[in-house]
């Protein structure tokens, strides 16, 4: 598939805390329905990438462009473009999945509006139990979230994440949680919603899945981005060889 | 379309207050501790300990204001002057749970706005006060309902509708939640630089209750800090405060003379100042915030 439009790019993007640099200069680019995978160890600087992408952190130097647009910190016009699942699970456990998705989702622009207006309140309930559908918990929407189970909680995170639509999908360790049915779903709902057009970036341990799951990878090293490329361009330096191969020789190499 | 979808984070926000099991655990507790504290009153009125007591006339005045429904504006100075305890922990537990459930992450990572963040946060901090107001309207009103059965002066459920009463019901439900939004704001500012339940509870608790004593032993050991005395909280909040009691009442930062010069509008203004500078204050605490 050729990917041609620039949806999100980083300029490089530094992250200084306390006089250690945790990210160096990072620049990533993601297109218009491509999936970028973001690999390396634990304190590679994946998160802390998401984080200033996400506007949770300030970065020290560099910038985050979303759609065009260069996005201060603090500022969340562009970012209501982009939806997110962040590491951990962050919900008000005294409310039902439904009314997550209402209070998290930032839900002002679902198509739909008030809900106590009947004709638009109708729509957003509607798209709140298509999204609920779509990770697999329509038949749990008014359970209280106390009572779901870790894997649960996850694909709920990615109906927040998907509530309002969004252009751009950033998935931190998406499959934390997830039962090995779990990840195959989340593998082929990752893929269905890239063929529709989303682009997402996705950090992840699973070299597996993210060598059947992404288009491109970026594998980070202290901070930097020591390998950047298409996912089939990587694995096919040598005949036999998967990611998992790959991202250790780079890692060894860099 | 735009105009009703403004609103929505609003109305997600008061869910989550109401739904809340803190906010029922508190109400509950302010409405048992009011009822009680009532029939205290209405007890000891019934039963002077000393026969040297205040006059009948001061009496049958007190008394009057342990009566169903005439006594409910005077209950509500529970509210405005006790409520701000539980207006503080409650508060402090809406905007520290955000932090601590890593729910302001999500909300900041969805494309919220930090300022909207915190304004929406006041409303459901506004909302909360004003549960709290309405709750001791209504656990007053019960517990005067009761006075009688310990000896309190009968029910005269006929001033119910009587416009005059209903103008003081108002007049005291509206300084009741103004007191508690205001103290309910405070917490807002010291929870969000804490980014903690607890630790912003007890500033808030502590503000609460040693403002107006600092003040005050400031304002006797240096004689020219009498001026600062009519900008302090404390004291306008007391100003504030005594509208609903219908007589100067002193708080522990002020004697009668300083109270004198102060006028409850001059109050409002000075409290409506320190409540904007709370709210700034919130926004530019948040708008600066790491998040990782």
């Amino acid at each position: 598939m050729l990917f041609t439009e620039t949806v999100l790019r980083t300029e490089e993007l530094t992250k200084v805390y306390e006089g250690t640099t945790v990210v160096n200069k990072v620049c990533l680019e993601v297109k218009n329905g491509e999936v970028l995978g973001l690999l390396g160890p634990n304190g590679a600087g994946k998160t802390t990438i998401i984080n200033m992408i996400l506007g949770l952190t300030r970065p020290t130097r560099g910038s985050v462009e979303i759609l065009g647009r260069a996005v201060k910190h603090g500022e969340a016009i562009a970012r209501r473009y982009v939806g997110a699942v962040i590491d951990g699970v962050a919900f008000y456990r005294h409310l039902c999945a439904e009314d997550n998705l209402m209070a998290l989702g930032n839900v002002r622009g679902v198509p739909g509006g008030a809900p106590w207006n009947p004709e638009t309140g109708r729509a957003l309930k509607d798209r709140i139990f298509e999204v609920l559908e779509l990770v697999g918990l329509a038949g749990k929407a008014r359970a209280p979230v106390a009572t779901y189970s870790y894997g649960m909680l996850r694909r709920l995170a990615l109906a927040v994440a998907l509530i309002r639509d969004p252009k751009i999908l950033i998935l931190d360790e998406p499959t934390t949680g997830l039962d090995p049915e779990g990840i195959l779903e989340l593998r082929n709902l990752v893929r269905y919603l890239a063929r529709g057009g989303k682009s997402i970036l996705l950090s992840s341990h699973l070299l597996h899945e993210v060598q059947l799951t992404c288009d491109r990878v970026a594998i980070l090293k202290k901070g930097e981005v020591i390998a950047q490329g298409e996912v089939q361009a990587l694995i096919g330096r040598a005949p036999g060889v998967d990611l998992e191969n790959v991202f250790f020789e780079i890692l060894k190499e860099a | 379309m735009l105009v009703s979808t403004r609103f929505l984070p609003v109305s997600a926000e008061f869910l989550k207050v109401r739904r809340l099991r803190a906010t029922r655990v508190i109400l509950a507790a302010m409405a048992l501790a009011q009822v009680l504290v009532l029939m205290g009153i209405t007890y000891s009125l019934s039963n002077p300990a000393q026969p040297q007591g205040p006059s009948p006339e001061i009496l049958d005045q007190a008394r009057l204001m342990t009566t169903f429904p005439t006594g409910i504006p005077v209950a509500l100075s529970f509210a405005a002057t006790l409520g701000p305890l539980f207006a503080i922990i409650l508060s402090a537990h809406i905007v520290g749970c955000e932090y601590s459930w890593g729910t302001m992450r999500q909300l900041i990572a969805t494309g919220q706005d930090r300022t909207r963040y915190i304004f929406i946060k006041t409303a459901g901090l506004l909302l909360a006060s004003l549960m709290i107001a309405i709750t001791s309207g209504v656990s007053g009103g019960a517990g005067l309902a009761l006075t009688p059965l310990i000896g309190g002066m009968p029910p005269q459920p006929g001033a119910i509708m009587s416009p005059g009463f209903l103008l003081s019901l108002a007049k005291a439900l509206g300084i009741a939640w103004f007191c508690l939004s205001f103290y309910s704001l405070l917490t807002l500012l010291f929870t969000t630089l804490a980014r903690s339940t607890a630790t912003g509870m007890a500033a808030g608790l502590l503000f609460f209750f040693l403002e107006g004593g600092l003040m005050g032993f400031l304002a006797h050991m240096i004689p020219a800090a009498k001026s600062i005395i009519p900008y302090t909280i404390s004291y306008n909040i007391t100003i504030i405060q005594s509208l609903l009691e219908g007589a100067t009442h002193a708080g522990p930062v002020a004697s009668n003379e300083l109270l004198a010069g102060g006028t409850p509008i001059r109050a409002f203004a000075i409290l409506l100042l320190y409540a904007a500078g709370f709210l700034r204050g919130a926004i530019e605490i948040a708008r600066r915030q790491e998040l990782s």
